[in-house]
């Protein structure tokens, strides 16, 4: 089986300080560690796992400036075959285009499947994956939490709302977004991540594609938001915190 | 100004409540623009009585209807909103931020050349501009985004579950039923539901509930923290990350795609409160969260809050429990 998957860098901010530019118009970046967005990580877990058990090839493509190379290199160290860069030469905002641009070169590839994972952890649009799909005219499903091949299809477990699951059957080729948590990751070695440094990837020039949308989301500005609540921040040393709190609650009532 | 149309989602005749967030979203549209509300069902002749619900709440109910749309199926529905939208000139559709809408919401965008913006949690209109607001970076940043050309152009939007309140207003409903032929190849089958077994334990239930996320870093940090449920006689849930790295199962995982819980006591350890957490537990009586980072969304909703590794504020908590 062909596999592509779509990967991208994200900045890590689950447990980084994030403060704005002056402008409002992006987060101060210099200080941020850049890796593989989370749900991508899995969409690469999930190819891999597939190669494994059908065979075949894996295709990692991403839109983005220099350091995005290392996402690629992590992927060919975990057994990624190929790997194809679009620069970024200019920002890109709007997720429909950014779609259009990766459909642009992904049509001219020989693929069975294509993978992505569910949403960005920095942008968490969730568009980009679908209107790939779209774009290249392809059957899709979100929420991916099980794969397995059978002929010329998938059965595939989807996630709803409230811990159900939908059960499908989806034609090949086909477009899955993957949802985090289908399959735990694996690290690759030290020595798979050294021989992956000379591996060749491939660099298309946004300039050389075809795209014609202009972009139609515009980013004003951002902003920290307000805290909902006034929080009491205890303080102190760890015992003065764990007597504090059980003051707390022993005050209401739950001790 | 534009019609304002809202996808109404159901599943086991049952109005999913994301689309009353998607009407909550509606009627503040209202209020804004003076647009009329329109609902659109996609259901059978025999299953069409899950509408009555939103009768008399809004101005236009269309049914469309035919045997194969009763449950959710991805290109029979694609292709019926899209045939139903090509009548329209100038519209904003919405959705509640569902599993189904992160099919439908970019695919229609794409069919339809026109623009989309998923989980929006605000609206802000000024004189001439309107803008919509959504979060980023997992909660921490918000961003105001505004429309090329609103103005004259469809646009499609998710919104994100608790951040609209729907409080039915009375307005007299007009019914537009039309029962469909269907004929598409399809390439998609939905073969069944299954509900995930579930544990021993239900959160929803209890009274104390511990939750943990990323922050606990480690398998090997796990019986620290159910040492402190056992003795604060609560039970363990957590954050997605939580349950994606196999600390806790599925049927303990509080948020959007999890249960929603409001316990006494919440106390949130190394959850750093991406916006998906935080729905299902900012109603808790009482919430403590404790995270290292002192900028962590998590603290924008608690009662108290400690900036401290929780590893080392637990060990000192169970001395003196």
């Amino acid at each position: 089986m062909k596999i592509i998957v779509c990967i991208k860098s994200c900045p890590e901010t689950a447990e980084s300080d994030i403060k704005l530019t002056p402008d409002k118009k992006d987060i101060i970046r210099d200080k941020l560690v850049y890796t593989i967005n989370e749900a991508d990580n899995y969409a690469l877990e999930t190819a891999l796992i597939l190669k494994e058990k059908y065979g075949g090839e894996i295709t990692l493509i991403t839109f983005g400036d220099k350091k995005s190379d290392e996402i690629l290199r992590m992927g060919f160290a975990k057994g990624a075959d190929y790997g194809i860069r679009i620069e970024e030469e200019k920002e890109i905002k709007d997720p429909l285009l950014i779609a259009q641009i990766l459909a642009s070169v992904i049509k001219n590839l020989s693929f069975d499947l294509i993978l992505t994972g569910v949403t960005s952890s920095d942008n968490s649009y969730g568009i980009t994956n679908i209107a790939l799909a779209r774009y290249l005219n392809l059957p899709f499903t979100t929420l991916v939490k099980k794969v397995e091949k059978e002929d010329n299809f998938l059965l595939i477990e989807r996630e709803l709302e409230g811990g159900l699951i939908e059960k499908r059957k989806i034609k090949l080729p086909s477009l899955l977004t993957i949802q985090t948590g289908i399959y735990p990751l694996r690290y690759a070695s030290i020595l798979a991540i050294k021989r992956a440094t000379s591996k060749e990837i491939k660099l298309i020039k946004l300039s050389e594609l075809n795209w014609e949308m202009k972009e139609n989301i515009l980013l004003k500005e951002y902003f920290i938001p307000k805290s909902e609540r006034e929080t009491v921040f205890i303080k102190g040393s760890e015992d003065e915190i764990a007597d504090n709190l059980i003051k707390i609650l022993k005050e209401k009532g739950i001790l | 100004m534009k019609e304002i149309i809202v996808f109404i989602e159901h599943r086991f005749s049952e109005i999913l409540s994301n689309s009353f967030d998607a009407l909550g979203f509606a009627y503040k549209w209202q209020e804004l623009s003076g647009s009329e509300i329109s609902c659109l069902v996609l259901t059978s002749e025999e299953k069409k009585g899950i509408f009555n619900n939103l009768k008399d709440a809004v101005n236009k109910i269309y049914l469309i209807k035919n045997k194969l749309l009763e449950d959710y199926h991805p290109e029979l529905y694609l292709k019926v909103i899209k045939d139903f939208l090509k009548e329209k000139e100038n519209y904003l559709l919405v959705f509640g931020q569902t599993s189904n809408a992160y099919e439908l919401a970019p695919s229609l965008a794409v069919e339809l050349s026109i623009p989309v913006v998923t989980d929006i949690n605000g609206i802000e209109k000024t004189n001439d501009e309107i803008n919509f607001i959504r979060y980023f970076y997992g909660g921490k940043v918000c961003g105001k985004i505004e429309i090329n050309e609103f103005d004259k152009k469809p646009l499609i939007l998710t919104i994100q579950s608790g951040s609209f309140k729907f409080e039915r207003k009375e307005i007299n409903s007009e019914i537009i039923e039309k029962e469909i032929s269907l004929d598409i190849e399809k390439n998609i089958d939905i073969l069944e539901y299954i509900k995930e077994e579930a544990e021993e334990v239900d959160i929803t239930k209890a009274d104390i509930v511990i939750g943990i996320g990323r922050g606990l870093r480690d398998k090997k940090n796990l019986p620290m923290v159910e040492e402190l449920a056992k003795k604060l006689n609560g039970v363990l849930a957590g954050s997605r990350p939580a349950i994606d790295a196999g600390w806790l199962s599925k049927d303990r995982q509080v948020g959007s795609s999890g249960k929603t819980v409001k316990p006494k006591l919440y106390l949130a350890l190394g959850i750093s409160g991406a916006f998906q957490h935080i729905v299902g537990m900012k109603n808790s009586d009482l919430i403590i969260a404790i995270n290292k980072d002192p900028n962590a969304p998590i603290f924008s909703v608690s009662h108290y809050g400690i900036v401290e590794d929780l590893t080392k504020i637990v060990p000192a908590l169970l001395k003196k429990l």
